[in-house]
This record gives structure tokens, C-alpha cells and sequence, in this order.
């Protein structure tokens, strides 16, 4: 089947099977280097993209259901301001992430403080709950989201 | 509107008029809400052998409504919008089970139709909306009838839904329970087979419990509940003694034997549940009246 999405702003055209996982057209198709496929059921985070302005699984949404959708990748994210904002944090934490669980964490925060504001630990939690990926401890992505939400109040309320 | 590229029919209806014509002029298509349950299940291609109807351009299925007697849910509500609702609106133990289903970028797409309906196994909310009395909306092409849902699958996992209907709506009676309580333990896709789930409703008046309900879901074809456990706590003054603790557990024993579903580390979690918020209850802990 042939589909069409907005992809980081621009549209594509995809022919594919109509069961084809949305991870792997983004990985094979559109040549998206931040979308990996690994476990193939939601659970590693590697394929988190924004799937109409939601943190979403790109391996558990078939090709049919992303016709029309607009996606946005951590390649298209990483032209935001907010995108900035995360990574000054995680480089005042003195924390890098692996390339697997990157652009889950930063979108999965992002889609934290796009519902709240002032993010509690238990939101921030729940938010990573199963996250599998070894390479940050969840404290230091608690300080991140809390840090990020800071600079993102200070720049549109002027405030602490 | 069907598309026909890979031997396979992709119906998207806008209304539900359009889809139950749909599905009457084909009973045998996979109706496809969130899809979550059903991508997790398929990591082998071609997964799908189905027509399959896509129910996400459907607006009447994404509609939450409240009255004073009842919260009405459309069966394509994402769980993240149910959520989204309030803490005052939706009951708390209904809250706690959509949230214990997955994570949020996954409950960002699940649905709660998609949660109730999945024909292999009974998901999170199913135990706590049973106990709520919760009924579906059934309909077909000139028809609808309203089903509780404890009537939606017989005790060895069949569903009463006809090839040609679709489940387009979900209520919930809104009853003040003192006491609403819901945990699970585990996940039960990673771990299902020690994964179990509590649901628990109760009132009291005057110290007395008036009226309680418990439920054990696991990830089985259907969930413990036992009436004689139920029955023996009602009209019981709280501050139960050990006695009536001991005899509630063995009503629930012999319900967990009867019905077979639960491994035996399941059984012995449910024990020490029972008996954790048996002795709660005779501390006052869990709620204040």
C-alpha cells in the first residue's frame, strides 16, 4: 500500500506492506538513524518517535495507521529550542546517553513537561517505567526532566 | 473506503454507520483500535491474515461523556485521555488500573475497548470493571444492545460477540465506594506467569461493611472472584477478628481451587493479599470514615 505522512516537515511517500512495523519504514525507508529496532514490542523505548505531537512506539503502529500522521524524530526534534533545553541539562549532570536509548529519553521527557509543567517524581517514574536501557541511572533523569522544567518555566514565565 | 494493494482490505470508516456496514458485509475483518496488544502478540511476518478495519477516523467512539449516574467512555478512547478526565471524575481504582497498563507512550495509542475486548486474555481494567457493574454498548447494522461485561466472555474465554457486531461504548456507574483499591503486581507481558492484579471495592456505614467486592485478574481467560468470601465480610463490624480473617481466606481458597487459573505462586500472593488489607482494614488504615 502506498502511504503518506509528514515527516520532521516534509512529506513522504511510502509503498509498503500494510502490516509493516512504522519503526522499521522510518529505519529502512526514510533512513532515520535515531529509530532502532529492537525488541519489536514497546518495551526497549529505541523506536520512541512523536507521533502526532505523542511519545509513541513506532514498532507496535502498522504502516496503515501512520497514513496522513505527522512524525517527528529526534533528527527533526534536535532543530528545537526544547530539544536545547534537555541537553543543556544533561550536560550540567555531566550525563551521556547511548545512541540505543537517546532518542527515547529525550522525547519521552519532552512529552513529560508538555503535560506538566512541574513534573513529581512519581510522573516522572511512571513515565520511564520498564525502561531497560542501562546506561543512566532513572536519578539522574529525574534531576534532567526536573532541570529542563526550570529553564522551559524561567524562558516562558520569566520566573523560577 | 477499502484499499487493496497486498491481497489485504484496509477498511477506515469516519462514522460508525459506515463501519457497521462495513462489518455486515464482512463479518470476518480484525477490528484495529490502538493495536497495541495486537502488534505486541505478531513478531512474525505476515502477521495478520485478516481484512482488517481501522476504527482510529471514527470520532463517536472517541467521545467521553458524564452524567450524575454514570461516566460513559466511546470504546476508541486512548487511555491517555480517560486519564486526563480528573482524579474527581474517574473512580480511583479505575484510574490506578489504566495507569498500570503500560507505560505512557504506549497509553498514549491503547485503548480502553481495545483493553476489554482483547480475546486472548483478560487485561487490567476487565477485573476492576466487572466489580464496578460496568456494560457495553453491542451494535450492529440496525441494532444495539447494552451487555454487562461480565457476560462478555464465558468462563473458558469465548466471547458473546456476533462476527458483525462492534462494542461502541463502555458504562461505568458511578456508586460512592469508601474504599476503592487496585494493584498490580508484575507485568503481565513480561512475566505472565507470575503476574497477578487485586481489584477491590467496599462501603461501609457505621462501621459495618455494607457491601464489598474482590476480584483476582491474571492474565488468564478469566478472573477469581468468590461470592461466598464476598457474602461473609458483608455485615461484618470492621475491626475484623482473626477468626473472620481466617474464614474469609479460606472462602477464597476454595474459590482459587475451583476455578484453576492461577499458578500457585499466584495463589500464594493472593493469600498474603487477603490477608495484608484484612489487617489493614482492623487498623484503620486504608480509609478514614
Amino acid at each position: 500500500m502506498k502511504i503518506n505522512f509528514s515527516l520532521n516537515g516534509r512529506n513522504v511517500d511510502v509503498e509498503t506492506p500494510s502490516e509493516t512495523r512504522l519503526s522499521d519504514i522510518l529505519k529502512d525507508n526514510a533512513k532515520i538513524g535515531s529509530v532502532h529496532t529492537a525488541c519489536n514490542k514497546g518495551e526497549c523505548r529505541s523506536c520512541t518517535i512523536l507521533f502526532n505531537g505523542d511519545a509513541a512506539a513506532s514498532c507496535l503502529i502498522p504502516a496503515f495507521e501512520a497514513r496522513s500522521s505527522e512524525i517527528v524524530t529526534l533528527e527533526g526534534f534536535s532543530k528545537t529550542d526544547d530539544y536545547h533545553d534537555i541537553m543543556q541539562a544533561f550536560e550540567e549532570t555531566g550525563t551521556t546517553l547511548c545512541d540505543l536509548c537517546r532518542g527515547g529519553t529525550i522525547l519521552t521527557i519532552y512529552s513529560i513537561l508538555e503535560r506538566f509543567a512541574e513534573p513529581d517524581e512519581g510522573q516522572i517514574l511512571d513515565a520511564f517505567r520498564g525502561s531497560i536501557c542501562p546506561c543512566t541511572n532513572i536519578r539522574i533523569i529525574i534531576q534532567v526532566v526536573k532541570k529542563t522544567a526550570l529553564y522551559r518555566r524561567r524562558k516562558r514565565f520569566g520566573r523560577k | 473506503m477499502a484499499e487493496n494493494r497486498t491481497g489485504r482490505n484496509i477498511f477506515a470508516p469516519k462514522s460508525v454507520s459506515e463501519l457497521l456496514s462495513i462489518k455486515q458485509q464482512h463479518p470476518d475483518t480484525l477490528l484495529w483500535a490502538g493495536g497495541t496488544a495486537l502488534m505486541r502478540q505478531q513478531n512474525i511476518h505476515p502477521s495478520f491474515s485478516k481484512d482488517i478495519i481501522q476504527l482510529s477516523g471514527i470520532r463517536e467512539l472517541k467521545k467521553i461523556r458524564r452524567t450524575e449516574r454514570y461516566l460513559e467512555i466511546g470504546a476508541c478512547v486512548p487511555i491517555k485521555k480517560i486519564l486526563n478526565v480528573g482524579q474527581h471524575v474517574l473512580p480511583f481504582a479505575l484510574s490506578e488500573a489504566l495507569r498500570s497498563i503500560a507505560p505512557p507512550h504506549i497509553r498514549n495509542r491503547a485503548t480502553l475497548g481495545g483493553n476489554l475486548c482483547c480475546r486472548s486474555r483478560r487485561l487490567n481494567t476487565y477485573s476492576v470493571l466487572i466489580l464496578m457493574d460496568a456494560i457495553l454498548e453491542i451494535r450492529k447494522s440496525g441494532k444495539s444492545r447494552w451487555v454487562g461485561l461480565n457476560r462478555l466472555f464465558t468462563r473458558k474465554g469465548k466471547d458473546s460477540i456476533q462476527d458483525n457486531e462492534v462494542v461502541t461504548r463502555i458504562r461505568i456507574p458511578l456508586n460512592v465506594w469508601n474504599l476503592q483499591y487496585f494493584t498490580a503486581v508484575g507485568d503481565p507481558f513480561y512475566d505472565p506467569f507470575n503476574a497477578i492484579s487485586f481489584s477491590l471495592l467496599m462501603e461501609t456505614h457505621k462501621g459495618l461493611i455494607s457491601q464489598v467486592r474482590f476480584a483476582v485478574g491474571n492474565i488468564g481467560k478469566t478472573i477469581v472472584r468468590s461470592i461466598d468470601f464476598e457474602s461473609y465480610l458483608t455485615e461484618k463490624k470492621l475491626k475484623l477478628r482473626p477468626k473472620e480473617i481466617d474464614n474469609a481466606v479460606e472462602y477464597f481458597k476454595k474459590a482459587m481451587e475451583q476455578t484453576e487459573v492461577l499458578t500457585s505462586f499466584q495463589k500464594e500472593r493472593t493469600i498474603r493479599f487477603i490477608l495484608w488489607f484484612l489487617h489493614e482494614l482492623r487498623d484503620y488504615n486504608l480509609f478514614t470514615e
